[in-house]
């Protein structure tokens, strides 16, 4: 952004204007209150104009998305099945998880990686953002076991709640159990 | 009644003829009384002039005889008192003697032949009273014949006294020869007077005949006149009782009455005539019906010709006041003639101007001309660099998409990273921080590559309006100096059709100086139209009055015609 502004300038000027941005960026962080505050990880993704997060711990990686080999039967959801490391995955698209309309763009797309699972499963979006950090009591709100209608969705995490500044939006907290209960089962 | 056959000039030929026989006859006895009269004059006056004279002559020589005797007494007388006789004088006495015994004789002889011739004229007198008168002078001479003896007697004894000069003798003589001699003279006088009565009777002889000639000459011509008057009657009855029925019938002709025919037959002059007026009356029956024929036309054209002229008065009034129009007119085209010219001249002056305006827009858009191909050449240099540019920034591009993939490798790299450092849980925090710094640079990276894609994009949008602007102010520059080339030709164009509007101007400046004078001399021509048209309307007055005489001659004619009984 800033970028853009000095983008006509000479080259003196457009480096003191990185280094005044790095610098405001660096003062914007809280450090000393990380100690204080416990929080917790999760990956924010984009589908179409929704922003999920995904809890990191249960994240195995993220990769760009390449092309799957769809599968006969399948629900929409499942996208197909790909090799990664030698293993074969069952790419399930989020949105499609969601009950969105899929309307996202499929190239330039990212594959969420999740571990633990038999078989293994990953999550395709739009576009990987980050990983913000939210309050452990936010994330927690909603994950009464015993609430009726336990959807795929345990919370909601409203725009500056993301303690490291890094994600502005605010963004769905997703429940990964209940969402891929549909499908192992 | 004369004879038919004779013809009417044969019959005034011959009371002619007899009236000049009448005439003649008359003029001749007349020519042979008045010979008489001159005749007998003449006789009267020769006889008794003749014998007058010689009464004269008888006179004088009785005088000389008594001169002689006288003298010769006187002389003896004379020389007898003187006493101085000489031969002269005996001779002298002998020439008084022979003188004297001359005159005798010839006075003797005078005396017979006098009484020879009264004698003569006696016998042949014309009248009674003549030879009484003829006698008497007879009986006079015979006086004066003794009285002549006597005085001869006496005197030649009182000469030979004197030859013997007896003085006493002469002079005892000379009494009684005085007196003898005086009755001598005294018997001469006497004749003298007989021959008067002679002659006053001669005049009375001469005056019996010319009353004798006179009557019968009166009494020839009441006769010849009575014979004219037989004539002239006679001649009266053969040619003017005809010619009076002739004329009666042509009084009826003259009144009109065309139907009546001249009954007469006969080969003279008036059968002739006669017919001669049956054809004319034929003649004139047809000449009456053609003429009444004729008339009615003539009426009926006269009434035309009234209606034309006074038709034709109304068009010449019109054409009068279109002639005024039309000077007026002509008058107004004068003016603005005048005007045309003058504008003329002043259009000349700014056509001249704008000639020179155009050499030198000419030559400024010549210029203009050359000012856009050379725009346009730029033009092209800058598009070429402008394209040349587009390469450029397409290499850009290229590189910024290497650029932004690999700020997204090192983005999913930082991911990755970040994942991997929490799921090592309290040794990973700091591997957590250096990925996270790692993804904030990757996201920086990638949002400097968008922001200079955006710039890309925003200078190939640039580029390409500006190639096409600058291909569009190519091709304006070309239409330009395509523009401008034919605003040269018609800038020439121009400049030749003011060269042309400034020669037509003269012409037209020309003509209008012609024009005026050929509207002058249309001023003068409608002057004469007017004038004539004047003329004319006058003409065509006078036309109508004419008319309306005509058509009143035209019904005249018509009364007239209906005299004519057909």
């Amino acid at each position: 952004m800033k970028i853009g502004l000095t983008a006509g300038a000479d080259p003196k000027t457009r480096n003191a204007a990185l280094l005044d941005a790095r610098a405001a960026a660096l003062a914007a962080r809280r450090a000393g209150q990380d100690e204080t505050v416990e929080t917790a990880a999760y990956l924010v993704c984009a589908c179409g104009a929704e922003r999920y997060g995904l809890p990191l711990a249960a994240v195995a990686g993220v990769t760009p998305e390449r092309p799957c080999t769809g599968l006969p039967g399948a629900p929409p959801a499942l996208k197909g099945i790909t090799a990664v490391a030698g293993a074969i995955v069952s790419v399930l698209d989020l949105a499609a998880c969601l009950g969105l309309d899929h309307a996202g763009e499929d190239d330039g797309g990212h594959v969420v990686h999740l571990r633990a699972q038999e078989p293994p499963v990953a999550l395709a979006v739009d576009r990987v953002l980050g990983i913000a950090r939210i309050e452990a009591a936010l994330a927690r709100q909603t994950k009464e076991p015993e609430s009726l209608g336990r959807g795929p969705l345990s919370g909601y995490a409203p725009p500056g709640s993301d303690r490291t500044g890094d994600i502005r939006e605010g963004f769905s907290l997703v429940d990964l159990p209940a969402l891929l209960a549909r499908f192992t089962t | 009644m004369s004879p038919v056959s004779l013809s009417i000039g044969k019959r005034i030929l011959l009371g002619f003829v007899a009236a000049s026989l009448i005439v003649a006859a008359l003029g001749a006895y007349a020519l042979r009384q008045i010979g008489s009269v001159r005749d007998t004059t003449d006789l009267i006056v020769t006889r008794d002039v003749g014998v007058l004279r010689q009464l004269d002559d008888l006179g004088n020589i009785a005088r000389n005889m008594g001169l002689v005797r006288r003298n010769a007494v006187i002389a003896v007388l004379t020389q007898g008192q003187a006493q101085s006789n000489t031969a002269s004088g005996s001779a002298r006495q002998d020439d008084f003697l022979g003188s004297w015994r001359q005159n005798v004789t010839e006075l003797e002889r005078l005396l017979n032949t006098i009484t020879a011739e009264v004698k003569t004229y006696q016998s042949s007198a014309l009248s009674a009273e003549r030879i009484a008168a003829w006698g008497r002078l007879g009986s006079v001479f015979t006086e004066t014949g003794e009285a002549f003896r006597q005085v001869r007697t006496a005197s030649e004894q009182q000469l030979r006294a004197v030859d013997s000069r007896d003085i006493a003798a002469v002079e005892g003589r000379n009494e009684e020869v005085n007196s003898l001699h005086d009755g001598l003279l005294r018997s001469i006088a006497n004749a003298r007077t007989a021959l008067d009565g002679v002659i006053a009777a001669g005049q009375h002889s001469v005056n019996e005949i010319y009353r004798n000639s006179l009557l019968s000459v009166a009494i020839t011509v009441a006769a010849s006149i009575l014979l004219s008057i037989l004539v002239t009657t006679l001649i009266s009855r053969a040619v003017v009782r005809p010619l009076e029925d002739v004329m009666r019938f042509v009084a009826q002709i003259g009144e009109g009455d065309l139907t009546g025919r001249l009954n007469r037959a006969g080969n003279d002059e008036i059968g002739r005539l006669g017919d001669t007026l049956n054809r004319m009356v034929a003649g004139l029956s047809d000449l009456a019906r053609t003429n009444r024929a004729a008339t009615a036309d003539l009426n009926a054209a006269a009434a035309e010709i009234r209606a034309s002229a006074q038709e034709q008065a109304a068009s010449v009034e019109e054409q009068f006041a279109a002639v005024q129009e039309t000077a007026a007119t002509v008058d107004e085209i004068t003016h603005s003639g005048a005007q045309i010219s003058k504008r003329a001249t002043e259009v000349i002056a700014t056509a001249q101007a704008a000639a020179q305006t155009a050499r030198s827009g000419l030559r400024a858009a010549t210029d203009t001309a050359k000012a856009m191909e050379s725009i346009r050449e730029q033009g092209e240099a800058v598009a070429g660099n402008i394209v040349a540019l587009s390469e450029k920034t397409q290499a850009i591009g290229e590189i910024i998409v290497t650029v932004n993939d690999i700020s997204e490798r090192t983005h999913l790299l930082a991911l990755n990273a970040a994942i991997e450092a929490a799921a090592a849980g309290e040794s990973g925090r700091s591997f957590a921080i250096v990925a996270s710094e790692m993804k904030l640079l990757a996201d920086q990276a990638k949002g400097a590559t968008a922001q200079v894609r955006g710039i890309l994009g925003e200078i190939q949008r640039g580029i390409n309006a500006s190639v096409m602007l600058t291909e569009e102010a190519v091709k304006r520059a070309a239409a330009g100096k395509t523009r401008t080339d034919s605003t040269v030709r018609t800038i020439e164009e121009m400049a030749a059709r003011v060269e042309e509007g400034v020669q037509t101007f003269q012409q037209i400046v020309a003509s209008t100086n012609q024009q005026q004078l050929g509207i002058e001399q249309v001023m003068g021509a409608l002057q004469n139209i007017r004038q004539a048209s004047q003329q004319t309307a006058a003409g065509t007055r006078e036309v109508e009055t004419a008319s309306a005489n005509l058509t009143e001659l035209a019904q005249g004619l018509m009364a007239l015609a209906e005299r004519y009984r057909l």
